[in-house]
């Protein structure tokens, strides 16, 4: 099956948001920043409902989705740091933890054997709340503690998921 | 206490229009409720899967999961109900 397909066109469209929220954030245009989301969370939302029902799952698909999501989230939680809206303590603590999930993926797709990515409920809930965590530093809504909330949040997570994915079995996927 | 509430609950002045806020308390709101339907039906979901002894997970995933959700989503809910008493209501 071809790479370029509507699914993939669609996940790599959500790349081009994260430099149009930064230049949002630089401007303070929380419209501009809003909107840029919007579109993120839609797309997001439609490439996997196109993979699914009408082409195209495909390995690379679901890399080039977790791909999106990290770049998104890292490039706008770095801009919301970097241009004021957030101190850095907690983007610290924040990121520190997703590098152990990271590491952990990275564990998992070694012992399958091909690149797969490891879902679990708790890594879906954090996904949902780093989503509004770009929404809330578009309009400085609470940002330290929104922040210091997920960071605990990602680190317990990154802990759990990491135990987790010890435990298995060489070969053994979790769907 | 009081020090350390005022830090997380602290504005950036990054140049931010305050009407803004108001408005966004109230996407805010919706996207809370939302999320209370979508994942309200995942946690149906996995109850049933749970019930039909299709939890491959290997630590009972589905169950303590949703227990911290729903931890993360009552602390989602503080700053909401903080902003409607001192700024939507007050």
């Amino acid at each position: 099956m071809s790479r370029v397909n509507y699914a993939n066109l669609l996940t790599f469209s959500r790349f081009i948001t994260a430099p149009v929220y930064v230049w949002a954030l630089w401007r303070h245009s929380p419209g501009w920043a809003l909107g840029s989301m919007g579109y993120a969370a839609l797309a997001d939302f439609l490439d996997g409902w196109v993979a699914r029902n009408i082409c195209c799952t495909s390995d690379l698909g679901e890399v080039l989705d977790a791909a999106g999501d990290v770049f998104i989230f890292l490039t706008g939680i770095l801009a919301g740091a970097f241009f004021g809206y957030v101190s850095w303590w907690p983007v610290a603590v924040l990121l520190s933890g997703g590098a152990v999930s990271a590491w952990g993926r990275m564990l998992y797709a070694r012992k399958v054997g091909r690149a797969a990515n490891y879902k679990s409920r708790p890594s879906e809930f954090l996904g949902g709340a780093a989503f509004a965590l770009l929404l809330v530093y578009a309009v400085d809504f609470y940002t330290e503690y929104h922040t210091w909330v997920l960071a605990l949040f990602t680190w317990w997570v990154a802990v759990r998921d990491v135990r987790e994915i010890a435990a298995l079995p060489p070969g053994q996927e979790v769907e | 206490m009081e020090h350390v509430f005022a830090y997380l609950m602290r504005f950036h002045h990054v140049g931010v229009e305050p009407a803004w806020r108001t408005d966004f308390w109230l996407v805010a709101l919706s996207y809370n409720l939302m999320a209370i339907v979508f994942y309200g039906r995942r946690l149906i979901g996995d109850i049933r899967q749970r019930k039909a002894g299709n939890d491959s997970r290997p630590v009972n995933d589905a169950i303590t999961a949703w227990k911290m959700g729903l931890l993360m989503f009552v602390l989602g809910w503080i700053p909401l109900i903080y902003h409607a008493v001192t700024h939507v209501m007050g």
